[in-house]
């Protein structure tokens, strides 16, 4: 289990990574049409936006993963080695439940977005549920991943 | 169940998450979840992935990851070190020169970056250790880089302005500009404060001579500090002449950084990854809570949260200078607790609606709310800066040690913030005329 989850957590953050090397090239891209050639395409700016909601949530099983996350320990590192399994326990229950509900509700948009061909209203006509597919698979992989770090938590114990 | 009991449950259900470790990002997605369905039931959480797409997909937001790139590239290249030799060299006939060389530096690497504990490591690595050997006080050594290091959060390019912006749906632009002058002020309150402590307490910061500050590098560190310098206005000059857009600039900015890198000889493939790699992980841990607190947001909206607050407030008949200063006091403690990003994407629309009420300018609030994030990253226990400030400090530095050398500096920030509260034309004049 653990080498899928891997697996798929790498190939998200590849993704993610594409998207902000995407972003700076279409972004220079247009920069360069629009000052220097005089002649903006706005269409290609439009695909920063689907690149931006790819990096944001196709990298959240990676940073997780690497527990790069906000979160405030201040009251938890004040607790004993036993209140801090059952809060890290919790941690990755919560966010596992929490990344399983937006992946049902965002399967479910971009299903509905893949079924009625919706495309952006721009000139552009961009199928909407590639847009979309970022949610529920990034939020997929983060499922995966806080359930495979629960897995892992008493195998560490025993060591 | 009334809107009322809705909202004491989110906002305890909310800390409570927090209190035992859950991610930012999950804690107020759960929140959310938990407010969604006692108000409209199971089925109204449909609308989650909807709420996060819809107002993240914004051409604005697209400045975010393009301004944290091009502060990992100048990051990664030292650039720092070399703006803070050059300016030190500059400024050694001041008593305490070391000291606002520090503050100068960093508030020009501020101007590049829009995150403060890059400009605070970078600068920090080399300018604390240098002051330490000349002989000054390791409390005013560390405390000095990590407050001045927080300018960044304020001088544009700062990505939590862009934020705020985006939440407040006011122009990115407008804040980049509102916030140079701020930024100057308070840049040279801090110099002036410096002064007069090297005045004052000479033995707190010995002078060093120009032959010791010379005799350790032999490059010129001008050859890269005036072209950063170049960059630096070729940015901020492109957003406010109105001849680029925030994202526009920041492209032109990562390939500034570029050339400056490559011209150190800091580019490789391992540095590129790491670039890339850092840049990823601060983007996407900035997006996810910024994803989570726009459908924190959306409920709030729609339990009128914000409004019933308002109208309790008018209702109470309460001053408008006793408000603020309640608002203030919510937003320090805030940030003594949370990152800056959480800080500003979980009052802000809790927050923003009171501000309109008493007339006072979003983007002046903006700039006052910049400033209180400046306060929370050099605040004990949770100040991102201290941290970095303690972890690059040589030999056995404490948090206290650091957090004792900032606090003249977090005095220096609730003076900017009653300043700039007395008189707002100091924002707001630039963006407005």
């Amino acid at each position: 289990m653990s080498a899928i989850v891997q697996v798929l957590s790498l190939i998200t953050l590849r993704l993610a990574q594409a998207a902000i090397l995407g972003t700076l090239a279409i972004v220079s891209y247009e920069v360069i049409a629009r000052y220097v050639f005089n002649s903006p395409t706005q269409s290609s700016l439009e695909v920063t936006e689907y690149f931006l909601v790819a990096m944001g949530f196709l990298s959240l099983a990676a940073i997780s993963s690497a527990k790069g996350h906000v979160a405030v320990d201040l009251l938890t590192s004040q607790l004993s080695i036993a209140w801090q399994r059952i809060c890290q326990v919790l941690v990755l229950l919560i966010t596992a439940i929490f990344a399983s509900i937006v992946t049902w509700f965002g399967v479910d948009m971009t299903w509905h977005a893949y079924v009625s061909q919706t495309v952006s209203s721009s000139l552009l006509s961009f199928p909407m549920w590639i847009a979309y597919l970022s949610i529920p698979l990034g939020f997929f992989a983060l499922a995966l991943e806080s359930i495979a770090q629960l897995l892992e938590l008493p195998i560490r114990e025993s060591r | 169940m009334d809107s009322t009991t809705i909202s004491f449950i989110i906002i305890a259900s909310l800390f409570a998450l927090m209190a035992i470790g859950v991610p930012v990002f999950v804690s107020l997605g759960v929140a959310s979840v938990v407010g969604i369905v006692l108000l409209q039931g199971f089925e109204a959480l449909s609308a989650i992935p909807g709420v996060m797409y819809d107002r993240m997909a914004t051409f604005t937001l697209v400045a975010v990851p393009l301004f944290i790139l091009m502060g990992e590239i100048i990051f990664v290249s030292g650039l720092g070190g070399d703006i803070y030799r050059a300016i030190r060299i500059s400024l050694h006939r001041i008593r305490g020169s070391l000291a606002v060389a520090s503050v100068f530096a960093c508030a020009v690497f501020g101007a590049m970056c829009g995150v403060s504990l890059a400009g605070a490591a970078t600068i920090g690595k080399f300018a604390i250790p240098e002051m330490l050997r000349a002989g000054y006080n390791k409390s005013i050594a560390t405390g000095v880089v990590a407050s001045a290091g927080s300018l960044a959060l304020l001088i544009p390019p700062s990505v939590g302005l862009i934020l705020y912006g985006l939440v407040a749906g006011e122009s990115v632009g407008y804040l980049f500009i509102a916030g140079v002058i701020p930024g100057i002020i308070i840049s040279t309150m801090m110099i002036i404060y410096l002064l007069i402590l090297g005045y004052v307490k000479p033995e707190l910061m010995p002078a060093v001579s120009l032959a010791e500050l010379e005799s350790e590098q032999r490059d010129n560190p001008w050859i890269v500090t005036i072209p950063a310098l170049l960059l630096v206005f070729a940015v901020l000059g492109s957003i406010y002449f109105g001849i680029a857009t925030p994202s526009e600039s920041a492209a032109v900015g990562c390939f500034g950084a570029l050339l400056i890198a490559a011209y150190k000889r800091t580019l490789s493939w391992e540095s590129l990854s790491q670039i890339i790699r850092d840049t990823t992980r601060t983007t996407g841990m900035i997006l996810a809570i910024l994803a989570s607190a726009l459908v924190f947001g959306y409920l709030l909206t729609r339990l009128r949260l914000p409004q019933d607050l308002v109208a309790w407030i008018v209702e109470q008949g309460f001053s408008q200078y006793a408000v603020l200063v309640a608002i203030f006091v919510l937003l320090i403690v805030m940030g003594m607790f949370m990152d800056v990003v959480s800080v500003i994407l979980i009052a802000t629309p809790l927050l923003l609606p009171i501000i309109k009420e008493f007339n006072y300018d979003p983007i002046w609030f903006g700039i006052v709310m910049a400033i209180v994030t400046e306060m929370a990253v050099i605040t004990p226990p949770v100040g991102l800066n201290l941290f970095v400030i303690q972890g690059i400090s040589p030999g056995n530095t404490s948090i206290m040690t650091v957090a004792r050398g900032s606090f003249p500096f977090f005095l220096i920030l609730v003076a900017a913030v009653i300043l700039f509260t007395v008189f707002p034309g100091l924002v707001l004049w630039l963006p407005f005329g």
